[in-house]
């Protein structure tokens, strides 16, 4: 470290190290590395979700979502030279090809943006013209679905807490039955997802695909019915391609 | 960790641990480690500091150059 370590230094490393006190530094090192990819995948995330509001004309949320990915940035950067690591550094000793090809990728995604904003305040329209319009009629209906939502916020997180506590007494379990073991089990490296994991996921998969369909084929052929449908299709989408990727590694981890 | 080739021949600390008579999950108990560390140093996946290296070659009564020292031959991650 190239100074005495602050109260600031304290607040970040327990910040960072918040899950991951009790790994050994195998289990912190990959740990680490997954907070870093996650990070890249919200950055790119972030500015793809950019580009596509500013195509949208939705000013306010484009922006937000350009400024956001600099807070993780500038978080680095601090914490890199806090301990006497320089990132620019490292990014000049990298291939440059490497180096420019990042630089280019994510210049041109913010230039697009850049023009697909300047686009909507010059001619007073966005390049697509989508319009989300959702219209609650009638008071007690609105009644319904504001008690609904608070309902299904609060059982959302007594489901979260729930699962959280099952995969807590899981884990605890599996590690005790892993020290007590009296053989050798050298496939147990990786995360194997069980089937009942597998199963589960399916089960999300159906669900949500099928409950994203109720108000399209309730009649709704509105903006509304329109990105639920998609929403849940890309939601059970995704589902689907963590089932089918633990199908594969499970069955790799058995060969 | 992941990616790196792995070694064909049995790796010195399983070797020795073996020889010991000692399970992985005692190992892992040990130096204070997980048992799926123990598994993927065994297997060549990870290169360990040399702390949790000076850690396995006192438990096993060895030293690192003797666990360790063809890792380093074969250009292991550090």
């Amino acid at each position: 470290m190239s100074q005495r370590p602050g109260s600031m230094d304290h607040a970040a490393e327990r910040l960072l190290l918040s899950g991951v006190e009790q790994a050994d530094e195998r289990e912190r090192a990959v740990s680490m590395e997954a907070e870093a990819f996650g990070m890249q995948c919200t950055v790119l995330a972030c500015w793809v979700g950019a580009l596509v509001c500013a195509v949208l004309g939705q000013i306010t949320a484009a922006a937000a979502l350009v400024l956001v990915p600099v807070i993780p940035g500038c978080a680095s950067l601090w914490y890199a030279s806090r301990r006497g690591v320089n990132s620019y550094a490292l990014l000049a000793r990298a291939p440059l090809t490497q180096t420019l090809g990042r630089s280019l990728f994510f210049s041109v995604l913010l230039a697009l943006t850049v023009a697909a904003l300047v686009y909507r305040v010059y001619y007073g329209v966005p390049l697509v013209d989508f319009h989300l319009h959702v219209e609650v009629v009638g008071e007690d209906l609105r009644r319904v679905m504001a008690l609904l939502a608070v309902l299904g916020a609060a059982v959302g997180v007594l489901v979260s807490m729930l699962w959280l506590s099952i995969v807590v007494w899981v884990q605890r379990a599996a590690e005790r039955r892993g020290a007590t073991k009296d053989e050798d089990d050298d496939d147990d490296v990786d995360w194997h997802p069980t089937g009942r994991w597998r199963t589960g996921l399916l089960a999300c998969a159906v669900v949500t695909l099928l409950a994203a369909q109720v108000p399209w084929i309730l009649g709704g052929r509105d903006g509304f019915a329109v990105v639920v449908a998609l929403g849940g299709l890309i939601y059970a989408a995704a589902l689907l391609g963590i089932w089918w990727a633990a199908g594969r590694r499970r069955a790799r981890g058995r060969r | 960790m992941g990616g790196e080739p792995r070694q064909d021949a049995t790796h010195p600390v399983r070797a020795l641990r073996k020889a010991q008579k000692l399970t992985q999950a005692e190992l892992a108990q040990e130096v204070g480690v997980s048992r799926q560390t123990v598994v993927a140093l065994e297997r060549g996946d990870y290169a360990p500091s040399v702390f949790l290296a000076l850690r396995i070659a006192r438990a096993l009564g060895s030293t690192v150059e003797d666990l360790f020292g063809s890792q380093q031959e074969q250009g292991g991650r550090e």
